[in-house]
Parts: C-alpha cells; sequence; structure tokens
C-alpha cells in the first residue's frame, strides 16, 4: 500500500476499528502518515477524555483500579465484578451537605434562646444528626414521664 | 524476592495465563493508542506493548506487585521502554500526561496545555448539531456495538452515521491542530 491514509482511515487506526494489519506498514514507513496517526492519537485520546469528563465528572483516565494485598489474583471475572469507582462527590451533594450543616446549627442553637422551662414542665429535647447530606431530626416535645428509679412516679 | 520465602507465600498466585489474556484483549487499544500519541509507530507500539506486558507479568508472578493498575502500569511501562529507547524522547503526549488520574508527575505547565486542547475540542463539538453530537456521542458510549448497530438504533443508515462521525471528526481535528 503505498497511497496515504485517509481521515477515516486514521480515525479507524486509533480506534482500533477494521482490519488495522492492512495500514500499519505503510505508517511504519511514511512518516507523514506516522503524524498524521499521532495527531489522530491526541484527538481520540481528547475526545475519550472528554466523554468521560460528561458521564463521570473528571476526564482523568480510569487507569487505576487500586486492589487491596489481600485481593485475590484478578481472573477476568473477578475484574468484571469489582465495585464501580466511587461517585465524584457534585456540587448539589455539597450544596445538600452544606445546607445540613446549617440546618443542624440553627436547631442546636434554637434550644438555648428558648425561654427557661419552669420547675414541673416537660423539656423539649432534639436531636439531631447530617449523615452524607441527609438530614434526620428527631424531636420528642410533650409529657415526658421520667419513670423513677423505684419504678413509680 | 527469595523462593519460597515467608514472604513470598503471602503473595497470590500467579494469574493464569488465560486471564492475563482477557486482560491484554481488554486494555491493548489503549497501550496502543497511548503509544500513538507518543509518536511511536504501529509494529513499534505493538513491540513495545508486548514487553510492558511480558515485563508487567513477569513482576505480578514473582509478587513484586501489590496492586495490579490497569492499563496505568503497562502503559507506563511501556512508555520506560520507549523512553530508554531514545527515539521519541520528550515528545510525550501532554494531553495523556495532563490525564492521568494518579501520576501526578506530569509538570503543571504539560497539565495546563492537556486541559487546553481538552476545551478546544469540547468547543468544536458544541458547535456541531445536536444530531450530529448525538451520533458522535453514541459512538463512544458504546464502543463496544458495531456501528450498524448503532446506526439503526438511531434511525440513520450506515452511510450517513459513518459520514456524519467524519464529520464531526473533522472538525474536531481541525480545531485541535488549530490550537498548536
Amino acid at each position: 500500500m503505498s497511497a496515504h491514509l485517509s481521515a477515516e482511515q486514521l480515525s479507524w487506526l486509533v480506534r482500533g476499528e477494521g482490519d488495522l494489519t492492512r495500514w500499519e506498514p505503510h505508517v511504519d514507513v511514511c512518516a507523514e502518515c506516522a503524524a498524521a496517526v499521532e495527531r489522530e492519537a491526541h484527538l481520540e485520546l481528547a475526545v475519550q477524555a472528554l466523554f468521560r469528563e460528561q458521564r463521570c465528572g473528571t476526564s482523568a483516565i480510569p487507569h487505576f483500579k487500586v486492589l487491596p494485598e489481600d485481593a485475590p489474583v484478578p481472573t477476568s471475572r473477578a475484574w468484571r465484578a469489582l465495585p464501580e469507582e466511587a461517585p465524584v462527590p457534585t456540587s448539589r451533594a455539597w450544596r445538600a451537605l452544606a445546607g445540613g450543616a446549617v440546618l443542624a446549627l440553627v436547631l442546636a442553637v434554637l434550644p438555648a434562646m428558648a425561654p427557661e422551662p419552669t420547675a414541673g414542665t416537660d423539656v423539649p429535647c432534639a436531636g439531631v444528626a447530617v449523615d452524607g447530606g441527609a438530614l434526620l431530626m428527631m424531636a420528642a416535645v410533650g409529657d415526658v414521664e421520667t419513670p423513677s428509679a423505684h419504678g413509680t412516679p | 524476592m527469595i523462593e519460597g520465602s515467608p514472604l513470598q507465600e503471602a503473595v497470590s498466585p500467579p494469574a493464569p495465563d488465560a486471564d492475563w489474556d482477557a486482560l491484554i484483549r481488554t486494555h491493548e487499544r489503549a497501550v496502543l493508542l497511548a503509544l500513538f500519541a507518543r509518536g511511536v509507530r504501529p509494529t513499534r507500539a505493538r513491540e513495545l506493548a508486548a514487553d510492558a506486558w511480558s515485563g508487567l507479568y513477569e513482576s505480578w508472578r514473582h509478587g513484586r506487585l501489590p496492586v495490579l493498575e490497569l492499563p496505568g502500569l503497562v502503559i507506563a511501562h511501556a512508555a520506560l521502554l520507549e523512553r530508554r529507547e531514545g527515539r521519541t524522547a520528550g515528545r510525550a503526549a501532554p494531553l495523556e500526561q495532563a490525564l492521568q488520574a494518579v501520576d501526578l508527575s506530569a509538570s503543571p505547565e504539560r497539565r495546563a496545555e492537556g486541559r487546553q486542547q481538552l476545551r478546544r475540542v469540547e468547543e468544536a463539538l458544541d458547535h456541531c448539531s445536536p444530531r450530529a453530537r448525538e451520533l458522535f456521542a453514541a459512538s463512544y458510549q458504546h464502543p463496544e456495538l458495531p456501528q450498524a448497530v448503532l446506526a439503526r438504533r438511531l434511525g440513520v443508515s450506515l452511510q450517513r452515521f459513518r459520514q456524519t462521525l467524519c464529520e464531526v471528526r473533522a472538525r474536531l481535528r481541525t480545531a485541535l491542530e488549530d490550537g498548536e
């Protein structure tokens, strides 16, 4: 083969499509086509990175699936069963987390601003737990009888 | 490591060859692409990739790799072999370096250059029609599917599908080359 590679053939070559052995010998000896393949490979890396970025929020090459030291030998079946990458925190998740923290702060301050309970009345209690952006508020307000140590009020 | 030492017993046994064949099939394209982007020609790229896989397998077999990181490890090894050869010294693809997930050895300038290339491609893609973007994206979102299947699913002829890919790619190519 003596003709230079077309744009389509260049894209096939870097994407591994079609019969590569037809063109590779020519690229080996043709400086012009070798340079074109190099440029095309740059483009391919960029496009792959772009779609990776749109898909999972990062353009980083997912080169590395780090296995713990005691992991079994990665057979192809085990390799497929590896857990997906941890999700990248999105700005929405950060906002939810920040919102939860602010709400927790407000709820923690509110009891201090409330008037002191008079003797004999029940004390409202509130507990707030924030976990990964999810806010769980537990409040118990009302007649709460505290049993005495002797079992009778 | 000394053969039969207690340390070696703690290391997992070598993977069966069949599994390594599967790993190579899965990651071979990424390795070759990285080498092409470094200016390595196809036949030499295949030789370097084969040597890198061989070296990696030997290291794994002798328990010198506590973790197996693919295809990053084999790409790094192939690149090292290529640098030793000195044929394309100094031509490491900035984009490839910039996009390394873990390897932070690339200089800030290199990484910035890679990011700029990425943004240029993104802008060029944004200027394509939504339909062209859809077809082009499908070929990357489902690389495992043949183009004929993708074209049928997206309601276009195979010829039209391929033509669109070529047109979009030409625009992206121009954008990338204009920036250089």
